[in-house]
């Protein structure tokens, strides 16, 4: 038993083996997400990432004796370019579509899908609403929600950083920022009533000079390191917080810096010189042990890389790779390949991915999975950092309620 | 003292960036009368070929001036292919219509940054002797913002001197006030032109090869950049270099200030600013027909 157990785990769950060759017509899987513009490197990892668990199901035969076959379209960070590729896939008879980077996008995606009986494996969308006010039978996400990651941190705060009992906020000025910080906010009250927050600001999102917020924030913040920071910022905003923070010794004057929203992309573009940044996330790779995390990254470091370099795959590659194999698994449960036979068979399914098992909750389609915690900071290495510090967050102390409000 | 002195440190650094993109903008104005949409993406061109010189490592300060100033010139050949290539083609059009030209070209550019650099943004090492800040009245300065202020000054001075002091300077402005009459007394309007879009790509590609070490470098900057240079030289009135170097310091410290004072409205305190100048002085700041 243990060794057939050890092998389907080291196939990487009940989606692989169905054979050493594959009879049936291909099973074409839409994949829609942003490859170009400002966003592009989330749709190029995320692809990377599905294309890895398809060229890995493909060489064991398969799913059901046939073939997985990726066929991408330009989700272009835009609604009506979304709408037109989900329609596109419709009509050439694609019912099956993974990826999408904007909730926005997901959101406008979801009544085409409802039209035409798709299902869609979202990779990255992660706006809360998906799972509550505008929940729909048809969508399912593999990422850890907004909801879910203010909580995950509220607990890894509460549980690791307990000596810091005053919290200041740095994030963008959008909705979205917003709503990290009063979560965040809230699940420590729910946790620690004795937990402060003292400065928060805000700078808009195309910002590139982030002087006079640093200051303004760094005018109510002691400086003796006994405060922590939450910084929900991404991309080339957290490199103008940590560069032009550099006079300000900024990131020695908090205890902590957590982060929602980025990654190890950041660290890799701050570089060498970069300081320590506590990063709340879907995925690290060295965070997890078993043999589908070893090879989700022994083949993603044999293949040129898309996206950030990274010693070891981002979390959009993680993504990409376990929405296929859900999918995958899903079909060779359904016996079926439609987008209604996935629907169905999706909800309560569990699955064995590279963070352990993990399952869609029935009422509402949420992932119940891990979030993982990672401290990086600059190093003279080839990629000019190093996350030596990882953490993984159990679910069950963050996950929310279920309340799904429309079908 | 510590209230005022961090706002107008970050107001002035901010200040001389904006200028050294809206000066060349308006400069080209002036003399060519053409829009130059494209102007924000000499900005990200210099900042990506700032960020490749370097390799992205952190070089002693004065290997870094060079490494800037180097990328500037890259950026100024790129001007003058660019002149030869497009904007030689749009004197003749509408401003309309040459509008809609450069701004194909600034799309063109962000496509092609895309393509070489890719879609991540890229972090260029500051030099560690300009990396930290000092003390004045117990306010932290960041040194890069001195560098900053000094350079704006030096290019000031040096246009100063060119458009004013030259032989070159007084060709340009006979060519701003008529380009016809000018050809007529010997003038070649043409070399004129591609001095002006030396120039001024120059200034632009200096600007983000300097801003290169302050934020992460992407296609996107071209645009962000070019809608806030053009508030600039609105502010300054169009064609007028002084005129946009006091716009650019006055909207690097108002955004600075409200920022600090007013967190509130800094997203609209430049847009607010702008109105009001342009209600009380249509032409702006120091806006004239045959000003340069």
């Amino acid at each position: 038993l243990i060794v057939v157990s050890v092998a389907l785990v080291a196939c990487g769950g009940s989606s692989q083996p169905q054979g050493s060759t594959s009879s049936g017509p291909p099973i074409k899987i839409g994949f829609l997400d942003t490859m170009t513009g400002s966003l592009g490197a989330v749709g190029q990892a995320t692809q990377d990432g599905a294309q890895i668990a398809v060229d890995e199901i493909n060489a064991r035969g398969g799913v059901n004796g046939s073939k997985l076959e990726l066929e991408t379209k330009d989700e272009q960070a835009n609604a009506t370019a979304t709408t037109q590729a989900m329609r596109d896939f419709a009509s050439e008879g694609v019912q099956i579509v993974v990826g999408f980077t904007s909730s926005a996008d997901c959101l406008a995606a979801i009544p085409i899908a409802q039209q035409n009986n798709m299902v869609i494996v979202s990779a990255a969308c992660a706006d809360r609403s998906l799972q509550t006010t505008k929940f729909s039978k048809n969508f399912f996400s593999i990422a850890v929600n907004t909801d879910e990651m203010t909580a995950a941190a509220a607990q890894y705060a509460k549980d690791k950083l307990s000596d810091v009992k005053t919290w200041n906020n740095l994030s963008y000025d959008y909705v979205t920022g917003h709503d990290y910080w009063t979560g965040f906010q809230n699940e420590m009250k729910k946790r620690d009533s004795s937990v402060q927050f003292n400065k928060s600001v805000f700078f808009p999102l195309t910002e590139t000079q982030v002087t006079p917020y640093i200051t303004s924030l760094l005018s109510g913040v002691p400086g003796d390191k006994s405060q922590g920071l939450f910084l929900s910022t991404f991309g080339g905003g957290t490199i103008a917080v940590a560069r032009q923070g550099q006079p300000y010794d900024l990131f020695n004057k908090f205890k902590v810096i957590l982060n929602v929203g980025g990654g190890e992309d950041v660290s890799a573009a701050i570089g060498a010189s970069g300081g320590p940044i506590t990063y709340i996330h879907d995925y690290y790779w060295t965070a997890y042990k078993g043999s589908i995390n070893d090879s989700l990254v022994k083949q993603f470091q044999s293949r040129p890389k898309q996206g950030p370099q990274t010693d070891g795959p981002h979390t959009w590659v993680y993504q990409g790779y376990t929405a296929i194999h859900v999918v995958a698994d899903a079909i060779a449960k359904a016996k079926k390949s439609d987008g209604q036979g996935v629907m169905n068979t999706l909800p309560g399914m569990h699955f064995q991915s590279a963070k352990g098992d993990i399952s869609f909750r029935k009422e509402d389609h949420m992932m119940i999975q891990p979030a993982t915690v990672f401290t990086c900071q600059g190093a003279s290495s080839a990629v000019g950092f190093t996350c030596p510090t990882t953490d993984v967050i159990q679910p069950s102390t963050f996950t929310p309620p279920a309340n799904p409000t429309t079908s | 003292v510590q209230h005022i002195l961090v706002p107008v440190a970050a107001g002035l650094g901010d200040g001389v960036l904006l200028f050294l993109v809206a000066g060349g903008l308006t400069l080209i104005f002036g003399v060519m009368g053409i829009l130059n949409f494209a102007h924000g993406g000499y900005f990200m061109l210099g900042a990506f070929l700032g960020y490749t010189i370097a390799g992205g490592r952190a070089l002693p300060a004065p290997v870094e001036l060079g490494e800037i100033t180097l990328a500037a010139l890259v950026v100024g050949a790129v001007g003058i292919v660019s002149e030869r290539l497009v904007f030689r083609q749009l004197y003749k059009l509408s401003p309309m219509n040459s509008l809609l030209g450069t701004y194909s070209l600034l799309l063109i550019m962000e496509g092609a940054a895309q393509q070489v650099w890719g879609p991540n943004p890229l972090a260029q090492q500051q030099a560690p002797q300009l990396a930290g800040g000092f003390d004045v009245a117990g306010t932290r300065i960041p040194t890069y913002n001195v560098v900053l202020v000094a350079i704006g000054l030096l290019t000031v001075v040096f246009l100063q001197w060119l458009l004013w002091g030259t032989a070159f300077g007084r060709q340009a402005r006979a060519v701003a006030e008529d380009r016809a009459m000018a050809g007529m007394l010997g003038v070649n309007a043409v070399r004129v032109s591609v001095i002006v879009l030396f120039v001024g790509t120059f200034l632009a590609g200096l600007g983000g090869a300097l801003a290169a070490p302050m934020f992460g470098v992407t296609p996107d900057l071209a645009a962000t950049f070019i809608i806030q240079a053009f508030a600039v030289v609105v502010v300054g009135g169009l064609g007028s270099i002084w005129g946009s170097l006091w716009a650019a310091l006055l909207l690097g410290l108002v955004d600075a200030f409200a920022v600090s004072f007013v967190p509130s409205l800094s997203q609209v305190a430049l847009y607010v600013t702008m109105f009001l100048v342009l209600v009380l002085r249509p032409r702006g700041l120091l806006g004239r027909p045959d000003a340069i």
